[in-house]
């Protein structure tokens, strides 16, 4: 790889550790690629569900207060790991899941990286497709094709970019976030200077759950920490440049978990009184086609970030699999990540945009409890201090994560107890409580709780001696 | 030994040097150096944005 990016170290196209002395991301720099990463037009879709649950007040808490806390549990179960180490997230799921055990956590975080690159590219090739419509740059007719090739297009400046690996984050990070904060306050002056606060605050939910207000109240909770829970796939991407864990905490607190809420508001608030959370239509609606320019504008660059940072971070996942996986060239482990995009994007993207919220929603009742698993597995059992890193890249024997055939039952049974618990509380698919303790419990938390529990009980039963404390 | 044969032996020794390397570079991780551990104020950071403020929060988008 090193000869199509001649300045870059190899080590960032290597499926092996990032060495302590080429980790040189500051805590400024992680900030911006985290805010890079975090915003993106999924803040306005989740902004719009809320609409659906809580009044703006109410919405306003649920959200930050979620996403806080669903940060809290992404942090604990990666940041420390990942910036001691250097390593990515796959790779820090093979001591608590096992070497083939890890496939697990392959899929959930593949799925998850390319299910929400999909939304993003979808959303901006439609959103390109709007403005010109409206601009009366194409016709209506044309509009569906046109998305479609802004979407691939998108796609291929991603694949471009990447080639840099993480200097591209870096390098596109520090402007995308500039960008989208200054855009991202313009949208606030604009929705502020249409309607006025008491308007907003007197709005109603748009088709609140029957089950009262603190079932809704807990739904808004449950939404944005599940939401956030997302991010677990794309921590071991943008914190292993780091080489203190310290340094960490910050960027991934303020720019994932606050920094996506406080957008998310503007799709709240707007869906609240408008009735539509997307701002490329209310936007275009209130404001007229220039203003359109400039939402397209942070559409692209946020949208584009996100799915910069994700492409990434399923390149580096793929390659960290097994030795076959690990040897794979810089190129082969992105088109892993990128031409299935393409696929989707070329062949049914209306199917795919239209029921991504099913199949995202069983992808994080299994992130819920691994949070859970993972952080227990680090600070109760001090994992953190004794992996053994070799055994991360190696898939026989050898490996002192080789467990029962390359699988850790018990971190499995664990992932299984956990989302079996999140979906005897809540309905994943419809968010219908299934349970009333639901309602002051969410289902996250007692599912991350069970598999933390289930994992530390079963460790201390069947794993008394570990090989690498040995 | 035929041009063919020897290509192939010369990929098998290619194979088993990089195979060999490589092992010997994962080998070395144990003792890589490793980054800095949080410090109680981050901690304390960490505890209060993802606990302590949420809590706050929440109480006052209940009230």
């Amino acid at each position: 790889m090193t000869q199509i990016a001649p300045t870059h170290t190899q080590h960032d196209f290597d499926s092996l550790p990032i060495p302590l002395s080429s980790r040189n991301w500051g805590g400024w720099v992680a900030a911006a690629v985290a805010a890079t990463a975090g915003v993106a037009t999924w803040s306005f879709v989740m902004g719009g569900f809320t609409a659906y649950y809580v009044t703006a007040r109410e919405g306003t808490a649920t959200m930050i207060a979620g996403a806080l806390i669903g940060q809290l549990l992404v942090t604990l179960s990666q940041v420390p790991a990942v910036t001691k180490y250097g390593i990515e997230t796959l790779g820090s799921t093979k001591p608590q899941l096992g070497v083939r055990g890890s496939l697990v956590a392959l899929i959930v975080q593949y799925m998850t990286l390319v299910g929400w690159n999909l939304v993003l590219t979808i959303f901006l090739g439609r959103a390109v497709a709007s403005v010109l419509v409206s601009a009366g740059v194409i016709t209506q007719a044309q509009s569906g094709s046109t998305a479609v090739i802004a979407s691939i297009c998108g796609a291929g400046l991603v694949w471009i970019l990447l080639q840099w690996g993480s200097d591209a984050l870096k390098s596109v990070g520090v402007v995308v976030a500039g960008v989208i904060v200054v855009i991202g306050v313009w949208m606030y002056f604009l929705l502020l200077s249409n309607f006025t606060v008491g308007e907003i605050l007197a709005a109603e939910p748009i088709a609140p759950d029957e089950g009262g207000r603190l079932t809704n109240y807990t739904i808004g909770v449950e939404l944005l920490i599940l939401g956030t829970l997302g991010w677990w796939a794309y921590m071991g991407a943008l914190f292993r440049m780091m080489n203190h864990a310290g340094k960490g905490v910050v960027p991934s607190m303020i720019s994932l978990g606050f920094g996506w809420a406080a957008v998310g508001l503007i799709g709240l608030y707007s869906g609240l009184i408008s009735g539509e959370a997307d701002p490329t239509i209310w936007i275009l609606q209130i404001a007229g086609p220039t203003a359109g320019v400039f939402v397209l504008i942070f559409i692209a660059l946020a949208n584009l970030g996100s799915t910069l940072v994700g492409s990434h971070a399923a390149a580096l996942g793929v390659g960290q699999f097994t030795p076959a996986t690990q040897q794979l060239s810089w190129n082969a482990k992105l088109a892993t990540a990128i031409v299935p995009m393409a696929i989707v994007i070329v062949l049914f993207p209306g199917a795919f945009y239209d029921n991504i919220g099913t199949f995202m929603a069983f992808i994080g009742i299994i992130i819920a409890p691994m949070v859970g698993v993972q952080s227990v597995d680090w600070f109760v059992l001090r994992r953190l201090d004794t992996l053994h890193v070799p055994s991360l890249y190696w898939s026989d024997d050898r490996s002192h994560y080789w467990y029962s055939s390359g699988f850790n039952i018990v971190g499995i049974a664990a992932l299984a107890c956990g989302a079996l618990t999140y979906t005897a509380l809540l309905n994943p698919l419809t968010f219908v409580p299934n349970s009333d303790v639901f309602q002051y419990t969410t289902a996250t938390l007692p599912a991350a709780a069970v598999g933390a529990l289930v994992y530390w009980i079963g460790a201390t039963i069947f794993f008394k001696e570990r090989r690498e404390v040995r | 030994m035929t041009t063919g044969a020897v290509e192939e032996r010369n990929q098998r020794t290619i194979a088993r040097s990089y195979a060999s390397r490589r092992d010997q570079e994962i080998e070395n991780l144990a003792d890589a150096p490793t980054g800095a551990p949080m410090e109680g104020r981050h901690w304390l950071f960490l505890f209060v944005s993802g606990v302590g403020v949420p809590v706050l929060i929440l109480l006052w988008g209940w009230a």
